[in-house]
């Protein structure tokens, strides 16, 4: 019905290129402190997006204007047309190069579903026991969604999606208390990986409990497992992207060898909307492009860029879409095999960020170890930073592998020249 | 010129009344929190321009009610109340399984009242038109001065909120304009590519672009400097924090230390050191939706708590935490008027408002003058909290060298700070006189829940370590 209202008001403004994304989502939210259900919270709430094109001359130059609004269920036929009558007003400011909308389509994707039901199971696989460190709270947000997409070429196509995300804080008494935090966003509700993931945290929340005080050290190499892996290797992701290309934020063209000259493994990378367990799967991407699973780099040479159907359009290459997953090709070496000499091998991070334009890196150190050519002795505090393309001569990919949030690829990757902030 | 209120949520109050009264017939406690913010986003930059409605923008409802614990339903439609009231009572119903925690009925004291600001020029009085020219006007100014940019962002924000709650006794409403903008341009020569930014924000109106024009020629300069910026030998330093750095040090050093929720966690290392020194003499600290007029700025929070001026460390012993409704339930204290909401979908968690040090009696040049060899940080990038340990990150864009106490015109970038913030907080040794709080941005709990809020204060000098 909101369609109907929507649709009108764009008739009656004289609208004539047009998208609405409509999305419901109902949601079951648990907030634990230790075990106890401290507060419960639901959801249903249906939003519109409508974007509004102008395609207008100005200067003998042809420009495709637009701007997103939000439509509420709560507003008025009168509401409704003062929205689109801004929005085509703003349109007519915007003098962006012309692009192609998506073509018509009808597909709907949708089925009910049955989530809701498996949410005491979820609990009861979250709450492990481990001897050593606990859950100091946990959050659990269970969302089913349904996604519909038209526009005004006849394009209509639908999906629906569950999505379950799981924040946990882990604890654990070594000389004081010390705690790790999780975020887990997942669609594969399997029990056992559910439990598995917990397991994993309260263990390395344990390794933390007895970690030293980084020691100063320089010139070792450093591995990353898990945290900090997908960050530096989006790095390549973000270099093929259409719109960063188009933008000046990046200079990578078709052809180029993104590594340069490395000793190391070389990255193959894809993007594949088609992850199943992944959160961040969809068939159909903000215009309503059908996704598929699409090769970017081969062994370090971009073949394609990736974008949605503007960006791709104005680098004249094939729109893939936006991105949602994204897959590199797992390394020969082991984690074991890296494990060689003196090094420093980091688990998890305050928060470690990669700047994709500079390609710095880096971030503070919660958890990792230290060997020094024999001991292996876990490590807290101080920092990791360099420059990917510095180091990158020397990257080397686990064959081990990892599937977690919108990454699947090498669990861990090597690298020589980072520099550490040692404590003592 | 005054901010008015939403038409919707008045037109919409007698309807939430009727909710409110259907719900206790069957909980002993009922609040409606309701949200009409409109806003729009503009980009200008120099391959084509982006208008859109703010990701503030949001309408709906969230409802609390009382059952021995507390439960939330947030919804977006209001067609049918008899229905909803059926819906809500359905969907916050939990598995029987479940161990789960006892709370008080909410005692509320009876208030009435409609709150609202002014602002210079409203939103509503200037066209998308004038918006779009005045920043690619800006654009255009960046390019004129600089032949190494490579793309300039010139971005506008602004936002009218307007909230409503409704419970047995309260009845509040208020509404207030916060805009933001961003000057962020992209250098690059034959050897690096890279950015900077510089932000604006405040209880302000249109007029904020005014600020922002006159600002472009130095930002772009600023960028162009980075280009010849060069890396760090990791250690400790004596390190100048410029306003901007000591609030993301307020921030994230304690600010998200004391929200008290992690008390109830048992997730603050804060609890324990309640009038106990936790910084040198020089450190005064507040939060408060009352202590400062910027983006973090209203009247009552989302649980309908009225906002205050928290002194959260004086002279440098921790004195109070920031806290939500339900906390201070739990701890047996008085709300702080800190409980916030990303939208009307999500939780209310304790939450930073306007987070400050006080400013001191030093002058910027002196505080250089003093050091023999460290640095000057001026912007950051981003921070990250650890209330349980106190541990401190902070990715500083970039800092200026000082030698034999004077500034020697090289730039270091990036540097990322580390340590443990009880020592950050003794070591520092001077305060200036200066204060600017910034506001541009959004703070996560974690990595979600992102709320607005304002952070600054002084320059502050400390010992740090940077990698």
């Amino acid at each position: 019905m909101m369609i109907d209202k929507i649709t009108k008001s764009l008739r009656a403004t004289g609208v004539e290129d047009w998208k609405i994304i409509e999305k419901s989502v109902e949601s079951k939210e648990l907030f634990f402190i230790k075990k106890t259900l401290d507060m419960n919270r639901a959801k249903k709430v249906t939003q519109y997006e409508l974007t509004v094109y102008k395609r207008f001359k100005e200067g003998g130059k042809k420009y495709m204007g637009s701007a997103i609004v939000k439509i509420h269920p709560t507003m008025s036929q009168d509401e409704i047309e003062k929205v689109v009558e801004r929005a085509l007003f703003a349109a007519g400011f915007v003098k962006n190069e012309p692009y192609p909308i998506v073509k018509p389509m009808k597909k709907d994707l949708r089925k009910s579903s049955k989530a809701f039901d498996r949410i005491d199971d979820i609990v009861n696989a979250i709450f492990v026991d481990d001897a050593k460190a606990w859950l100091n709270s946990t959050e659990v947000f269970l969302n089913v969604e349904n996604v519909r997409i038209l526009n005004s070429v006849g394009l209509d196509v639908a999906y629906s999606h569950e999505r379950l995300e799981i924040e946990f804080v882990t604890t654990c008494k070594g000389k004081e208390e010390i705690e790790l935090y999780w975020d887990l966003k997942t669609s594969n509700f399997s029990l056992e990986n559910i439990s598995s993931k917990v397991t994993e945290a309260l263990k390395a929340t344990a390794d933390r409990a007895v970690a030293r005080p980084i020691p100063k050290v320089n010139g070792i190499p450093v591995i990353f497992d898990e945290d900090g892996t997908e960050e530096i290797l989006s790095y390549y992701l973000e270099k093929s992207s259409a719109m960063n290309v188009y933008e000046h934020m990046s200079s990578a063209k078709v052809g180029d060898k993104l590594q340069g000259n490395f000793n190391g493994s070389p990255v193959t990378l894809y993007i594949d909307p088609t992850i199943e367990e992944s959160y961040f799967s969809k068939p159909f991407d903000e215009d309503g492009l059908e996704l598929k699973k699409f090769r970017l780099i081969d062994k370090g040479i971009l073949l394609s860029y990736w974008g949605n159907l503007r960006f791709s359009h104005y680098l004249a290459t094939t729109p893939t879409g936006n991105a949602t997953n994204f897959c590199v090709e797992a390394g020969e070496k082991s984690i074991d095999e890296f494990r060689s000499g003196k090094y420093i091998e980091l688990k998890t991070f305050s928060d470690f960020q990669m700047d994709t334009l500079t390609g710095d890196f880096g971030g503070e150190i919660r958890l990792g170890w230290y060997c020094d050519g024999e001991k292996r002795t876990p490590i807290t505090g101080g920092s990791v930073s360099g420059n990917i393309v510095d180091v990158q001569e020397t990257l080397e990919l686990s064959k081990e592998t990892i599937r977690e949030g919108a990454y699947s690829g090498p669990r861990a990757l090597k690298i020589c020249g980072a520099k550490i902030a040692g404590i003592e | 010129m005054k901010v008015e209120f939403s038409n919707f949520l008045e037109s919409s109050r007698s309807k939430i009344r009727e909710l409110v009264n259907r719900l206790y017939n069957h909980f002993d406690y009922v609040s409606v929190l309701g949200t009409d913010s409109k806003g729009s986003f503009f980009l200008v930059n120099a391959n084509g321009v982006n208008v859109r409605d703010s990701a503030w923008t949001e309408r709906g409802f969230v409802v609390r009610v009382h059952d021995g614990n507390y439960r939330e339903f947030s919804f977006n439609n209001l067609d049918d109340i008899e229905g909803l009231e059926r819906t809500i009572t359905e969907s916050i119903k939990i598995g029987s399984g479940m161990k789960l925690s006892s709370y008080p009925v909410i005692y509320e004291e009876k208030i009435e009242k409609n709150f609202s600001t002014n602002v210079k020029i409203l939103p509503e009085n200037v066209t998308a038109r004038e918006k779009i020219e005045k920043l690619s006007e800006m654009k255009d100014i960046a390019f004129e001065n600089s032949n190494k940019l490579k793309n300039f962002n010139a971005i506008y924000e602004e936002v009218q909120i307007a909230k409503m709650f409704v419970s047995k006794k309260k009845e509040l409403s208020q509404s207030y304009v916060w805009t933001q903008g961003y000057l962020q341009p992209i250098v690059m020569d034959d050897n690096n590519i890279k950015e900077v930014y510089e932000s604006f924000s405040g209880l302000k109106g249109v007029e904020l672009l005014d600020e922002m024009m006159v600002k472009v020629p130095k930002v772009v300069k600023e960028a162009e400097s980075l280009l010849n910026a060069e890396r760090l030998e990791p250690g400790e330093y004596d390190v100048i924090c410029s306003p901007d750095v000591a609030g993301v040090i307020a921030h994230e050093a304690f600010g998200h230390g004391v929200e008290m929720d992690m008390f109830v966690k048992e997730r603050a290392k804060a609890a324990q050191y309640i009038n106990k020194r936790v910084g040198s003499d020089l450190v005064t600290m507040h939060d408060g939706a009352t202590a400062a007029k910027e983006v973090s700025s209203y009247f009552f929070d989302d649980e309908g708590t009225l906002g205050t001026d928290t002194v959260v460390i004086e002279n440098g012993v921790l004195k109070a935490g920031l806290s939500d409704l339900l906390s201070a339930m739990k701890l047996g204290t008085k709300p702080t008027g800190n409980g916030k909401r990303q939208s009307f979908e999500r939780k209310a968690y304790a939450r930073m408002t306007n987070t400050f040090f006080s400013p001191g009696k030093d002058v910027l040049d002196d505080m250089i003058s003093s050091i023999k060899k460290g640095y000057l940080l001026e912007k950051y990038g981003s921070g990250m909290e650890d209330p349980k340990n106190w541990g401190i990150q902070i990715m500083v864009t970039y800092a200026r060298e000082i030698k034999d106490g004077k500034l020697t015109g090289k730039i270091i970038s990036p540097v990322i700070m580390t340590g443990y913030v009880p020592d950050l907080l003794n070591s520092i040794s001077m305060v200036s006189n200066d204060f600017k709080l910034s506001g541009s941005g959004a703070c996560g709990k974690g990595y979600k829940e992102f709320v607005k809020v304002s952070a600054g204060g002084s320059y502050i000098k400390a010992k740090a370590r940077l990698g």
